[in-house]
């Protein structure tokens, strides 16, 4: 029994099962299942339909597209507005405490308020389209428009705190031996915010763009109540889907959302190797 | 006096042995023996006995129905009534949840919806109970719904007693009497002349967008094409393979390209009323009780009125049922019964514009300060067609594939 437990391979893992385990019961196992209830027909024979069916309709390919668009927009939109915030708040102004304070309101609003929001004042002829008449202006089409530009600025509003904390947390961390070196060198501030503290902090920023994509890429809500009706992402699909009962149908969809959301992952590990504190210490490889 | 001792002792004691035509488990009332005539005899004593009733309603926008009904219920019955509000897919689920496990329902009397009939009854949950031939309160119902509803037979078991019609609706303020379109033809020319100004809901987000697809098929198919169209023998799966597939519906895709150019698609039934009241939008396609809703809560203008299309628009209509496996079957029946009764729903069209299945009910006889914000007695009923809510779905699966997708 001792030489059992003093064997490394069975000690590894048992040092492994709690955290191993965990994710292959909770995650392994459901995405597991989807994954069988993807590949089968109603009758319980294999198929691969659901995946043709996936890739060949028009409204699914461009429920796709739609998704990748709506993932990837408001991460774009949140971080140039994340990053200067981060830096913003690092510095010291009166209110900053109140700054500080207020700017995490959206995180505690739920996605559908915000979508209800944004519907009652920015809609056609809504809250800010009659203040506007005022004036002799009109708002934009921002709710239902093609471009899903509402969709993208409501999850931009959404996310920017969740991003801001991620990535001022990451600005924090730099030791600031290493600002006032590079200013001691010569460079300028600018230098030094874009050669030292960007790269330094770049693991927490990528993390916080892959956290912020893979959660408005299958988002429902937002893109449900104030996108364009003829361009609906996978999202709404699967939830229309489940509602008529198509769940292989549905099981796909979130296949290939949860595919695309892996890659985006490998795509960080990728992107956080090769630009990282290596590349200013001068590890890199 | 002596009749209704007989009743009770007859449900008291030789009653459950001689519900065997029925498949409501729990009944103590041989229902064979029910008539109209002796219904209050018989099932009163077997429902204050009962002494509750547990409902299900589907539809949130009920609920200040129900609670009317409610109330007028245990006063005249003395019976408590425990209300709840249900998400419709999954209370189906959960009644045939439990009676595959041979369990009592959590529910007696259920709202249901009116496509739910499919599911209900080849599940086996539905009572198999003829109400509308027993219920005092059917005895003016609408023979045509008093043994199928959408094309299917259901003997009576499955009695819409909330019916809704969908309809052309616009801002009498913006859009001239002589302006309004009697026709299918007449809308798309006057979307064109004046564009963006007309809505047309999604049929994915709501029903008066699938009404309105499907009551376009209905006028534009003939023949063999709108055979199919109108055959309700077929599955939601065959309809979809249909309407994905078929030539038929050409005219119908052509019809949407040449409207979408000048209308605009909008995300659910409220979402085209809100662009109404905006005066973003001057007519749309609408649900006539959800404009009533609306326009008491002061979301639409006094000026909205209602047109259904020359050759017919779809109604539809939601059921009162009694669950198979329900705890308290003769209460949830004497319920039903008070829900069809002539003041009820009188009191449920001038409030709600919850149209009636009884014969001897129509807005006529409503206040007129009401009546003018229902569909004209000129359009309805005579341009109310019946609907396939499963082909109309399919359409509009089919319209996002072959037109708003491309």
């Amino acid at each position: 029994m001792t030489a059992l437990f003093n064997d490394r391979r069975l000690q590894l893992l048992l040092l492994l099962a709690p955290g191993v385990g965990y994710l292959l019961f909770f995650f392994g196992t459901p995405l597991f299942q989807a994954l069988r209830e993807s590949l089968v027909t109603d009758q319980g024979d294999f198929t691969l339909m659901w995946y043709q069916r996936a890739f060949s309709r028009p409204s699914m390919v461009r429920g796709l597209t739609t998704s990748l668009y709506y993932g990837l927009a408001p991460v774009f939109v949140s971080l140039a507005l994340s990053v200067p915030l981060s830096v913003l708040i690092r510095q010291s102004f009166i209110g900053r405490k109140l700054f500080n304070g207020l700017y995490k309101l959206p995180l505690a609003v739920p996605s559908l308020i915000a979508a209800l929001a944004v519907i009652i004042l920015a809609e056609q002829g809504g809250f800010l389209d009659r203040v506007l008449a005022h004036v002799g202006l009109s708002l934009p089409k921002i709710v239902r428009d093609d471009a899903g530009l509402g969709v993208i600025f409501t999850s931009a509003w959404k996310q920017v705190p969740f991003m801001t904390l991620i990535i001022t947390s990451a600005f924090a961390a730099i030791p600031e031996d290493l600002r006032l070196a590079a200013r001691a060198f010569g460079a300028s501030r600018l230098q030094t915010f874009l050669r030292v503290e960007v790269p330094l902090a770049m693991p927490g920023i990528s993390a916080a763009v892959l956290l912020t994509f893979i959660g408005s890429m299958g988002s429902y809500a937002i893109p449900d109540l104030v996108g364009p009706p003829s361009a609906r992402p996978l999202s709404v699909l699967m939830v229309e889907g489940f509602k008529n009962g198509k769940f292989h149908e549905v099981y796909a969809m979130g296949m290939i959302l949860s595919a695309f959301a892996i890659a985006v992952l490998i795509a960080y590990y990728t992107l956080t190797h090769r630009i990282g504190p290596q590349a200013v210490t001068g590890d890199e490889r | 006096m002596s009749r209704t001792l007989i009743a009770l002792l007859f449900t008291s004691v030789a009653a459950p042995a001689l519900a065997a035509d029925s498949n409501l488990k729990n009944l103590d009332v041989d229902l064979s023996k029910v008539t109209r005539e002796n219904f209050y005899e018989v099932v009163v004593p077997a429902a204050k006995k009962e002494g509750t009733v547990t409902m299900y309603n589907f539809a949130g926008s009920f609920g200040d129905v129900w609670k009317e009904l409610i109330g007028r219920f245990e006063t005249k019955y003395g019976i408590k009534v425990a209300y709840n509000d249900v998400n419709l897919d999954q209370a189906n689920q959960q009644l045939i949840a439990v009676h595959q496990a041979g369990q009592d329902a959590p529910v007696d009397a259920f709202f249901a919806g009116g496509g739910s009939f499919p599911l209900l009854s080849s599940t086996g949950v539905l009572g198999n109970v003829p109400l509308t031939k027993i219920l005092p309160n059917f005895d003016h119902y609408d023979p045509a719904l008093a043994e199928n509803v959408f094309g299917r037979a259901h003997g009576g078991a499955f009695p819409l007693v909330h019916l809704n019609q969908t309809a052309i609706g616009y801002d009498s303020a913006f859009v001239k009497a002589d302006e309004v379109p009697k026709s299918f033809d007449d809308l798309i020319v006057w979307a064109e002349k004046h564009p963006k100004q007309l809505g047309i809901t999604l049929p994915a987000k709501g029903g008066s967008g699938s009404g309105f697809i499907y009551s376009l098929a209905l006028n534009t198919l003939t023949g063999e094409c709108r055979a199919k169209l109108t055959d309700t023998s077929q599955t939601l799966e065959q309809a979809e393979e249909w309407a994905m597939s078929t030539d038929c519906l050409t005219p119908v895709w052509d019809y949407y390209r040449r409207l979408m150019k000048s209308a605009e698609l909008t995300n659910g039934n409220a979402d085209t009323l809100n662009l109404i009241n905006n005066q973003k939008l001057h007519m749309g396609t609408v649900w006539e009780d959800q404009v009533m809703t609306f326009i008491r809560g002061k979301q639409l203008p006094d000026s909205f009125r209602l047109t259904l299309l020359e050759k017919g628009q779809v109604g539809s209509g939601d059921a009162f049922i009694v669950a198979a496996d329900a705890k308290h079957p003769a209460a949830a029946m004497l319920l039903i019964d008070l829900a069809m009764s002539k003041e009820f729903q009188a009191w449920k069209l001038e409030n709600k514009a919850s149209r009636s299945p009884r014969t001897d009910l129509n807005s006529s006889q409503i206040n007129p300060e009401t009546a003018q914000y229902l569909l004209p007695d000129a359009v309805y009923p005579r341009l109310s067609t019946s609907v396939f809510w499963d082909m109309a779905k399919a359409l509009g699966e089919a319209l996002d594939e072959k037109v708003l997708s491309n």
